[in-house]
This record gives structure tokens, sequence and C-alpha cells, in this order.
């Protein structure tokens, strides 16, 4: 077993600051008093400890938030969920840290060193900062990551010659022990493992014993992991509101982000999601995004999301977004993922269903036969790909009017007729009778410019003469 | 030519980034037009592949797009989208159909003028279209030089259908057609041809490849 343990200590702080590029300056608020700060605050000279009004009077634009420890579960939890894709076994252990089994993923990601380096930028991606420590025992990961001790310990008998120099502070211990052992001028954790195990219990009780040899692996430390939900479900409550929905795209493709993490865990594609975008005021708004084929591919999502984006106009200003996905379905997985060479790179499914994002559901349309002999019957534009048979036909003109106009030139009529009669059953219940009976002869006609058309004599009414399409 | 310099002109032949004046194109194949004596004229005998054309009528009618369609409906056969961008009016599916054309490869756009360009190249770019048609209301050059740029990146086939009269614009595309109505037959002008020569064409009949009893 090999264990990475991501320690998140500013795991609220980065939450309420992901929405926005940069982060503004912000702080946790604990009893008026500043205890935690992110780097932008940090930047404009403001410190830990400090009072909220002196704060403040530093910097009266800083942005505060409180303690919460529902929603730091929640987040550990997303992140778990996220964390999934690296690893079959997570473990979310609050308040800030996540346990991931990564013996098991070395096939997939490579050495260690790799998937640790690749999941501090991704978790960095996603608006969130993490230290990482890797070791064969969990307790001992937990240690490496509090510490920022960036070495990788592979073999339990290694470790305790690395550990050995940490200092006691980083180890799980209370303020009084602590102190006491500082007292007895222990310094490392190498000094108290030297000790006989009955003087530290003596000392700080048993606790610590039990840490200890859990440390080392001398104990066992099962964990149990997470697992996987069904559906994915992310918030993003921002800094600020927002009344762009230009501005809505950086906090959107966070969002986007986790849910492709989440999508790769399950190893499943989404053709479709929702958005839903709170104002102050409800009611939301909600922006379907929809696929042609179920995907993970986040660059797809990305440009459809910024073209939908884009296309929406804000009723009100944006203070929190909300992505849910609860329809996961299989990627397909055709000849053409496989030969991913030239023609690779193309993708007409996600061509087509951006510029439905940017021109509507209904700008994007193919066409289709029907069976009938009127002409205006005759086809239909089809959202989707599905085709049947046609009848056979006379020729036809490649464009058709939109409906049939009365002819007002004269025409030389180059061949014909072709009689058409039709339609003069009743209308199925509950189809609007677009066309009624057609008794019509038709002919193709040229004028004298040269132009050829496709014309008509009603039987109805001999001598009527009307223009229906155009040989182009 | 003496027999030893045949090889090395055959070897040349082949090489599409050596630029040989008239005889440029002729190692490049272009997608056949389904006419005889417009494939003659053309070099590559056939429509430039990865370029722009615009194939311009001195009025709707005279078999513009008839012109066209055997070359897009052969590219649908083959199994490639093709779309129309904006068209002018309902396309008849039933002509399609007669020309063999595979409607499940075609896609259908409705655009404004703007937004027309854009998914134009979005979809010869991103979409991999092997032929993208447009009807454009206003030219102009920075927009065509776009969509040439397109073509030649993505290796399909940009097609301008539009009115004779309103061209005025100097044209980046490969080829420019200029086709008026000649009596029943259609006249074919190449006003712009890389690669190749400009001269007139003459098709017999017109063009509505549809109407089996007019060839």
């Amino acid at each position: 077993m090999l264990w990475l343990a991501l320690y998140l200590p500013q795991l609220l702080l980065d939450d309420a600051a992901r929405g926005l590029d940069p982060p503004p300056p912000l702080a946790l608020l604990v009893e008026r008093r500043l205890v935690a700060i992110n780097p932008a605050a940090r930047e404009i000279g403001l410190r830990a400890g400090l009072t909220q009004a002196e704060a403040l009077s530093i910097y009266p634009g800083l942005l505060r938030i409180a303690r919460d420890a529902s929603r730091e579960a929640e987040l550990l939890q997303q992140l778990a969920e996220w964390a999934l894709q690296y690893s079959s076994v997570v473990c979310p252990e609050p308040p800030a840290q996540l346990l991931l089994e990564i013996g098991g993923s070395r096939r997939l990601f490579g050495e260690p060193d790799l998937l640790r380096q690749r999941v501090l930028i991704e978790l960095s991606e996603l608006g969130y900062s993490a230290r990482a420590g890797i070791a064969p025992t969990p307790t001992a990961a937990a240690l490496f990551a509090r510490a920022r001790s960036e070495q990788i310990v592979e073999q339990t008998a290694e470790l305790r010659a690395a550990i050995a120099p940490l200092p006691l502070s980083r180890l799980l211990i209370d303020n009084p022990s602590l102190a006491r052992l500082h007292g007895a001028g222990l310094r490392r954790i190498g000094q108290l493992l030297d000790l006989p195990p009955a003087a530290l219990a003596r000392r700080c009780g048993p606790a610590l014993g039990s840490q200890l040899l859990r440390l080392l692996g001398q104990l066992p430390d099962p964990r149990q992991g997470i697992r996987l939900p069904a559906r994915f479900e992310q918030r993003l409550e921002l800094p600020v509101t927002v009344g762009e929905s230009s501005a809505l795209q950086f906090p959107l493709r966070r969002l986007l982000r986790g849910l492709c993490g989440f999508l790769a865990a399950r190893d499943a594609g989404i053709s479709q999601c929702a958005l839903r975008l709170r104002h102050h005021e409800p009611p939301d708004t909600e922006i379907t995004l929809r696929l042609r084929d179920a995907s993970a591919d986040f660059t797809r999502l990305e440009k459809l999301a910024s073209e939908r984006l884009a296309a929406t106009r804000l009723r009100a200003p944006v203070r929190e977004l909300c992505l849910i996905a609860d329809q996961l379905g299989d990627i397909p997985r055709d000849a053409a993922d496989l030969l991913d060479g030239e023609r690779g790179r193309s993708n007409l499914p996600a061509a087509l269903e951006r510029i439905a994002a940017r021109l509507g559901e209904t700008a994007v349309y193919q066409l289709a036969p029907l069976a009938d002999h009127r002409p205006e019957c005759a086809q239909r534009r089809l959202p989707q790909t599905r085709h049947s048979a046609a009848p056979p036909l006379g020729p036809r003109p490649l464009w058709l009017l939109d409906a049939p106009r009365p002819l007002a030139e004269r025409l030389t009529i180059e061949s014909g007729p072709e009689r058409i009669e039709s339609g003069w059953w009743p209308q199925p219940a509950g189809t609007k009778p677009v066309t009624a009976s057609v008794r019509r002869d038709y002919y193709i006609a040229r004028d004298r410019g040269g132009a050829r058309y496709w014309v008509f004599e009603t039987l109805d009414a001999p001598g009527c003469w009307f223009v229906h399409g155009i040989f182009a | 030519m003496s027999a030893a310099l045949d090889p090395l002109d055959q070897l040349l032949r082949g090489e599409a980034r050596l630029w040989r004046g008239r005889e440029q194109a002729r190692g490049v194949v272009g997608l056949p037009t389904g006419f005889t004596a417009l494939d003659a004229a053309l070099p590559g005998g056939g429509w430039p592949r990865g370029a722009l054309s615009e194939v311009l009528a001195e009025r709707p009618g005279i078999g513009e797009l008839s012109l066209l369609l055997p070359a897009l409906a052969q590219l649908t056969r083959e199994g490639h989208a093709v779309a129309l961008i904006s068209p002018p009016r309902r396309p008849c599916v039933a002509a399609l159909l007669a020309a063999d054309l595979r409607l499940p490869q075609l896609y259908l756009i409705d655009a404004s003028a703007e937004d027309a360009w854009w998914a134009a190249e979005l979809l010869l770019r991103e979409g991999g279209c092997a032929a993208v048609l447009l009807w454009p209301q206003r030219v102009d050059e920075r927009r065509l030089r776009r969509l040439q740029l397109a073509a030649e990146d993505a290796d399909g086939w940009a097609i301008i259908s539009g009115d004779l009269r309103a061209a005025r614009h100097s044209s980046p595309a490969a080829l420019r057609l200029a086709l008026s109505a000649a009596d029943g037959d259609l006249a074919i002008e190449l006003r712009k041809c890389r690669g190749g020569q400009r001269q007139p064409v003459l098709l017999r009949g017109g063009l509505p490849a549809n109407l089996p009893h007019l060839h």
C-alpha cells in the first residue's frame, strides 16, 4: 500500500475565492479576528491575528467569511469524489484532509511523484491549494503533507529514519502534551521514538503511543473509502455578484473541470447538463447544455458552455453558479477515436453543438423525405439524424418555394406535365392541415433570361398558374 | 524530352510544394465536377480541394446549384459531411435524392449574415466538413481570405454562391466562375483559376442534372 495525503488548510478560503480571477483578498474570521488569509490578502499587508477593525482600516474592501464546518465537509466530499479518478480508495478526513491509496494507480498514472504533481496541478485548476505527502502508511503520508516534506518513502522499513527529523509539533497532539514534551527537552519525533513506550504513555496518555505505532505501520490502520455517487451537483458561490455573462466563464470553467474529474472517475460521459445561475431574487436562470453524443471532454464542454453563456442575457446579477449532471451515459468509442490522427482533431458533433448553442437549437437541422406526393408535404426538417426511404419521383427543382406563387410572367414550357393528385383523404386528427387536397399538372418552364422554374396549373381552376420551385 | 530526364520530371510532378506556373496544380487531384467539359478546363480535373471556390451567377435559376450538386453528392456518398449555411430557399429533398445525395451527411444551418461566416469556418476547421456552401449577402475580401485559409488548413472545400453583378471585390479564392444562361445552355467563364487558364466552357442543354431528358 502506498498513500497520498492531500492537506488543504485553506479549503474555505480557496472556495470563496475561486470564482474570480485573480482571487480577491479574503480572510477567515473567528470572533472578529482574522485566523486565516489568502495570498492576495497577504500581498496587501494583512496577516492572521489582526482584528476585523484593524484589517478593515488597512483594506476596507476585504471580503470576510466565517468558519462553516458543514460547508467544509461538503467541499471535502466533493473533492474526494473528484479524486476517485486517480484511485479507487479515497477517504475524506475532516476538516481538511484527503487520503488516496495510490499503490494501485501506478500502472495508469506512472511514478508516485508524477501523480502527485498532476493532482496538485489539477487541484489548482479547480482553485484549491494543497500540500501532498506520500508514505506507506496513511498516518505518515498525512504527517508528511502537514510537515511539507516532499520525500517519497515507499518501504515501511525506511519510515522510521524518514520521520525522525520532523518536529514534534507536526504530530496530531494537544497543546498541553506538546508543552510538556518541549519542557522535557524533546523537539524531534525521533527523540520520542527512542523513549520506552511505557514512559511515553505515562507522560502523554496512550493515544500518542498508538499514533506513533500507526505512523510506522506497526498497528493496523484500516481506512474506508467513499463510494462514487451517481449524480454530480456542485455550486460555486461568487465572492462578488457578477452582472456580465462573460465574467461567468471563469468560475464555470472551474465547475466544468470538477465535472470532468467526476466523469473520469466514473468512466462516463454526459449528453446533457444543467447550469443554474442564482440571483438575489428567484427565479434562477436555468441553462441546459446539450451535446450530440455523450462526452467527458473538458475542451468540448467548455467551448459549448462558453457559446451558451455568450448568447445568454442575464436578468440580474449572479451570485452563485450550480452545475448539475444526473444523466450519465457511456462515451461512444468508435473507430474515429482509434484513428486519432489527422482527422482526429475534427469533431463534427462538437462543432454542430457549438453552433446550436449560439444560434439556437433549431438552427441546425437535416432534411428527410416523407412519403407524400404533395411537394410541400414530401419533406421535413429533422432536429436529429433519423431517416426513412423516399418515394420515387419525377424531376424536381433544387429550391422549393415556401408557398406556391402566382405566375406573373410568360415562360416557355420545356417539359411536362407530371400530374400530382393527392391529399384528398381526411387529415389525421391532431395534424395541422398544411396543404389540403392537391390536383396539379407540373411543368418545367424557362424564362427569357434562361432561368428554369417548376410551375403548375391547378386542375380545379384551369388557367391558374403557379411557380413552385427553381432549378438552381 | 530525353529518357534520362523523365524520372526527375516524374519525381517533381508529385511534389505539390514546387511552383510550376500553369502546370502547378497538375499533381493535385481535384474533385470531379460531374461535367466532362468543365473537368477538362479545371486544373486537377475538378473542383480545387483545400480551397475556396466562388460560383457567381448572372441570375438565380440558371443552374448555379446543379453545377455543384454532383460533386457534393459524391462527397456525401463517400461518407463526408457537407453543410449548407443559410440557403436562400428551402432545398427540395426529392431533387437532392435524385442526385443521389446522402441526406444523413447533409447538415443545414440557419444563421444570420455574420454568424454564417463563423459557422462556415468552424465547420471546416473543427467539424471536419468536406464541403461548406454559403450564400452571403455581402462579401468582403477579409472574410473571403479567412474562409480560404480555413479551407486550406482543413483541406476542405469552401464555396460561395452569389450574384455576379454584386461581385466587384477582388478575390483570394482559388477559383471564380461566372455563370450565364445562353439560350438553354449554361455558359461558364473561368474568371480566375489558380494553376489553370482563364477560358470559357459551354455546357450544352443547361445543367439541371436531375433532368435526364435534357442531357
